[in-house]
């Protein structure tokens, strides 16, 4: 490595800031698992912040985190809040502990920052200018609100050169003043600069240039992103997402979330359904679902939960699945969503519903569409285009 | 922190534990399956799943109590648990929960408070390894349960909702409509039965004006096609959804289904089609099959204009579009005769046909309402038919010239030619107001300067005459002079024969000769004699000359000009401004009567000069003009000269003036190669 440029101070001084939080870190959750739960205090509380400081100073980004949600379970724990629960706490604790050593052994090693990023973490994301024009199609959209007050448009892109490995691009805004639907987001400029708007990003195909991208798959609506149109692939940009059945849905969910730090809570996936079960509503639970069989005779439960962003979600699901009549008379062939496993269950929330027969869309405007974004633009008023 | 060295006694017993975990691994039989997974899970899955929670229940304990002061009851819970490991064959469970149990008991019996601890880092760093194995073990047994909970194998569940009707065929595509928003219809004839079908399709980002050169992207497609070459062989649809309908079938983008494009050998022969019987109206008749039909039309040119009519010269609804008309005025413009008759390939719609393709002499199928580019004139016959010209009227030589360099950009001279009509530009003398200006725009089209000598006599008689205040004192000798008629044949009533055509290209020569500030008397004389009363007509001679006095008011020296907002021509650009959009063709919706083609160079001309640009480049292109709208009237001049020649002065320049617009319009390859 005798050609390798040598470190910056900069990254020096952070390497070295490292090695003492790894001992910090290893110092405090030691301390704290000396003493046990039962005899922590508020000061405990206070050695996390300051451990949180620690990492931060020392660019540990991912262990920041850690130890900020830590602290979260620690305070609650001493103020005997009901949302404390000892998984979650051990789970943390676990966490912190896993990655620390692993930070540490790969520290060792002489990794630079740079190389050690996967591990650190970033404090703010950063994306890369491509070299080449990026070709995306959009395979589904999702409306959302963040625990944090954000109202937001997600849409999540099938990328050349990545199948498999989708882009997504948001648009979002602070609630306080854009209100809590995101289907107000969907009909502005992507970036106030294009005329391109979140709705038209999210149907049909597109060739970006200067298309900056981050390690994590977050596509950035800069303001001198080129937006121009490109063929669309149909089912073929889905490809890499379809499962021919539930079973291999869950070995697809395995490999991504059997991992020591965190998994990755599950994926986005293409469904073809053979069967589709009615929806129900449960008040108690606040959540709508219906059964989704494979081909194979095996189910899933479809599953959203009833919060107010989701209305028009549970809306557009109580039209394609409930006993209402519809005007199209037709199920989507396949539904584009997250698919995960948890508590014992495989459950899947749907994004996009896809029809082989392209529907025209009422939505500002008649538009023909093989994808209808199940959050965001309603059934109602989709007719069938054959005649 | 420094790894903690256990005292010998607990070395031993982690050594022991490590050693029979180790036998156990090895006699753990050879790692499952995916299907012998879910089959023991299914059996002991429950079983696993409570051993899993049991000892996350153990670990909590230690989390809670504190690995300093454990459970005394907890490492009998733990070796309890090591024993349920060592039965579910879970040899790393039963390492890390014996080495735990070993630890805890190590600290319980410790008591110094030091040693205590450093048994307790040991202690604490085991608890993790257990918890991280406990996760992810728990992670994956859960996914194994949810897996081994669904039904594998047995017959396959038929799809909820109805089938589609789908078709696989191939069709030869006889031609395609296309509206401005990128919609298509592919009118076509399936290869093996003739039945009418329609593919639909929608383009995004083609070229407008040249459809069938380049690629588009097609949503039919899916990909970024040569609409050229797809319609020069078959497309062959597999399974493609179909609407069926009586007599035709239609086929939408899909989803899944793809249809393919095909090249055919040379010696292919598309299928026969069915003839048109247009009815008394020359439109099609309810009775007409759907789908692309045969029909011959007799194509005339008349009255400027190409006219379309059916067999026995009755009429033909035919759907003359601007690019089908400018491709027949060409076709027209190079046959040798008058009237053409030609075999097209149509399809009916509603009320007249719609010309899909034709046949060319050359046995080509061509698709004269989507390429623009068809049937262009040979520059080197224009060349010759402009010698023809230029001689006919040796008393105007300016202009003569004028049409001949208006030819050099499409390569019509050879070397030799180009050079003496180079060299014999200098020796022309422009005579009345009209040659003067050829004169000077043929300067300007060779980079010369214009010589005020030359020109500058007549310029200064039409200010004059176009400032007068009197008509009974305007000089009829003069008025003689500028519009080149003989002297003493004008009276005053023909100084109505003065316009603003003249005083547009007196003004430009002033301008274009550099003797603005020579004649700065007389342009303001003019300004205020015209220009400053209400009611001048704005036509487009007019408008050029008002536009640039205003310039020249504003402190203008004649030279380039600028898009700049505080130089001296932005109020004449503005005024200009306004006036192309009522007057420059497709600019704004509310053009819809065209200014001559004449007129349409003097408006370019004068926007370049006030804008800076190239006045030799397609300055009204870049004005918003429609290229349609002005590459037919230009075409239909080219047509008259071809097949009438010019019979008088005001045709010759009317020819040249078509040149000079093509050019300028942007459109001078879509007319001549």
């Amino acid at each position: 490595m005798a050609d390798e440029e040598p470190l910056g101070k900069a990254d020096r001084d952070r390497l070295v800031r490292m090695g003492d939080a790894f001992e910090r870190i290893d110092k405090v959750l030691f301390d704290l698992g000396l003493q046990g739960l039962q005899r922590m205090t508020p000061s405990s509380v206070s050695e996390l912040k300051a451990l949180e400081q620690t990492a931060h100073n020392a660019g540990m980004v991912r262990v920041e985190r850690q130890v900020e949600t830590l602290a979260t379970h620690v305070q609650r724990y001493l103020e005997k809040d009901p949302l404390f629960t000892m998984e979650a706490y051990s789970t943390t604790l676990n966490r912190l502990w896993l990655l620390n050593n692993q930070t540490r052994r790969r520290h060792a090693t002489g990794a630079t920052p740079d190389q050690l990023v996967d591990l650190l973490g970033e404090a703010r994301r950063s994306y890369e200018e491509l070299p080449t024009p990026l070709t995306l199609q959009p395979l589904g959209a999702v409306g959302w609100v963040s625990d944090t007050d954000f109202v937001g448009v997600t849409v999540h892109f099938w990328a050349e050169g990545r199948e498999g490995e989708p882009l997504q691009a948001s648009n979002c805004k602070p609630c306080m003043y854009f209100g809590k639907d995101p289907r107000q987001l969907l009909d502005e400029s992507v970036n106030g600069t294009l005329s391109v708007t979140m709705r038209d990003l999210s149907h049909g195909a597109y060739e970006l240039r200067r298309a900056k991208v981050s390690r994590d798959g977050r596509l950035s609506l800069h303001k001198d992103l080129v937006v121009s149109a490109a063929p669309y692939l149909g089912s073929r940009a889905y490809s890499a997402l379809s499962v021919p059945d539930w079973s291999t849905l869950v070995d697809r969910l395995r490999a991504g979330d059997v991992q020591p730090v965190e998994g990755a809570g599950g994926r986005h996936v293409f469904l073809e359904p053979a069967r589709w079960g009615e929806l129900h509503v449960d008040e108690k639970l606040q959540r709508a679902s219906a059964e989704l069989g494979d081909a194979r005779g095996a189910s899933l439960t479809l599953e959203v939960p009833t919060r107010a962003e989701n209305n028009l979600l549970v809306d557009n699901l109580e039209a394609m699945l409930g006993t209402r009549k519809r005007k199209t008379g037709a199920l989507p062939d396949a539904l584009f969503g997250r698919a995960t496993v948890s508590e014992g269950r495989l459950t899947f929330f749907p994004y996009t519903a896809i029809f082989n027969h392209a529907v025209v869309s009422s939505d500002r405007g008649r538009r023909r569409v093989n994808e209808l974004h199940l959050g965001l633009e309603s059934l109602r008023g989709v007719t069938a285009t054959e005649r | 922190m420094a790894p903690t060295q256990p005292p010998e006694d607990l070395q031993r017993a982690l050594q022991a534990i490590s050693r029979e975990a180790d036998l156990l691994k090895a006699r753990a039989p050879a790692e499952l399956s995916g299907a012998e997974a879910l089959v023991e899970v299914q059996a002991h899955g429950d079983l696993v799943a409570r051993f899993l929670a049991d000892v996350r229940e153990a670990l909590s304990q230690v989390f809670v109590a504190g690995v300093a002061y454990p459970d005394p009851e907890l490492p009998d819970e733990l070796q309890n648990l090591g024993e349920r490991a060592r039965a579910l064959g879970l040899p790393t469970a039963v390492l890390h929960l014996r080495s735990l149990r070993a630890w805890l008991q190590a600290v319980h019996a410790e008591h110094a408070p030091e040693p205590r601890r450093a048994l307790g880092s040991g202690a604490w760093q085991e608890a993790q390894r257990l918890l991280a194995w406990t996760r992810l073990f728990t992670i994956e047994h859960d996914f194994l349960r949810v897996q081994a909970r669904l039904p594998g194998g047995g017959a396959s569940v038929a799809r909820d909702g109805a089938a589609v009707p789908t078709r696989s065929l191939t069709v030869w595509p006889a031609g395609l409509d296309l509206d401005a928003s990128g919609k298509v219809l592919l009118f076509a004839r399936e290869l093996e039965t003739g039945r009418a079908v329609v593919l639909r399709d929608q383009w995004t980002d083609w070229n407008r004006r040249d459809p069938l050169h380049g690629r588009v992207v097609s949503r039919l497609f899916q990909d970024a096609v040569d609409m050229g070459r797809v319609l020069s062989g078959v497309v062959r649809l597999e399974e493609h959804p179909v609407v069926e309908r009586r007599d035709e079938w239609l086929f939408r983008p899909a989803f899944r289904a793809v249809p393919r494009p095909l090249a055919v050998a040379s010696s292919f022969e598309p299928p026969a089609l069915p003839e048109a019987s247009p009815g008394a109206d020359g439109g099609p008749t309810a009775e007409e099959p759907p789908g692309p039909l045969a029909l011959t039309a007799r194509l005339r040119f008349v009255g400027g204009q190409v006219v379309a009519l059916g067999a026995s010269n009755g009429p033909l609804e035919l759907e003359l579009s601007p690019t089908l008309r400018l491709t027949w005025t060409k076709l027209l413009a190079r046959s040798p005769a008058r009237t053409l008759d030609l075999p097209l390939v149509v399809v009916p719609l509603r009320d007249r046909y719609q010309v899909l393709q034709q046949r060319t002499d050359l046995d080509e199928r061509v698709h004269p309402s989507l390429d623009p580019t068809l049937f262009r004139l040979e520059a080197t016959r224009l060349g010759a038919l402009a010698e023809v010209s230029a001689l006919r009227f040796p008393e105007a030589p300016c202009a003569g010239a004028l049409l001949k360099l208006a030819l050099v950009p499409h390569r019509a001279w050879e070397p030799d030619a180009l050079a003496r009509l180079l060299d014999g530009l200098p020796g022309l003398v422009p005579t009345d107001l009209g040659e003067c200006w050829r004169y000077g725009l043929a300067r300007l089209l060779t980079g010369a300067r214009v010589e005020p000598e030359k020109v500058l006599d007549r310029a200064r008689e039409a200010l004059a005459l176009g400032a007068r205040k009197d008509d009974a004192a305007a000089d009829l000798l003069a008025l003689a002079r500028v519009l080149g008629r003989p002297e003493g044949s004008l009276s005053t009533a023909d100084l109505r024969l003065l316009d603003g055509r003249h005083l547009h290209q007196a003004v430009w020569l002033v301008f274009a000769s550099g003797a603005q500030d020579t004649l700065r008397k007389e342009l303001m004389e003019l300004s205020r004699q015209v220009y400053a009363r209400p009611a001048w007509s704005p036509t487009a001679g007019h408008v050029c000359a008002r536009a640039l006095l205003l310039a020249f008011e504003a402190g203008w020296d004649g030279a380039d000009g600028s898009l700049e907002e505080k130089h001296p021509v932005a109020k004449a650009r503005e005024f200009l401004a306004g006036h192309l959009a009522d007057k420059v063709p497709g600019r704004s919706k509310r053009s819809a009567v065209t200014a001559e083609v004449g007129e349409l160079f003097l408006l370019a001309d004068t926007w370049a000069w006030l804008t800076g640009e190239d006045r030799r480049g397609p300055t009204l292109a870049r004005c918003g003009a429609s290229w349609e709208r002005v590459a037919l009237p230009c075409a239909e001049w080219l047509c008259r000269w071809t097949l009438d020649g010019v019979r008088d002065r005001a045709g010759l320049e009317a020819v040249t003036d078509a040149l000079l617009t093509a050019a300028v319009g942007g459109v001078a390859e879509l007319l001549v190669q």
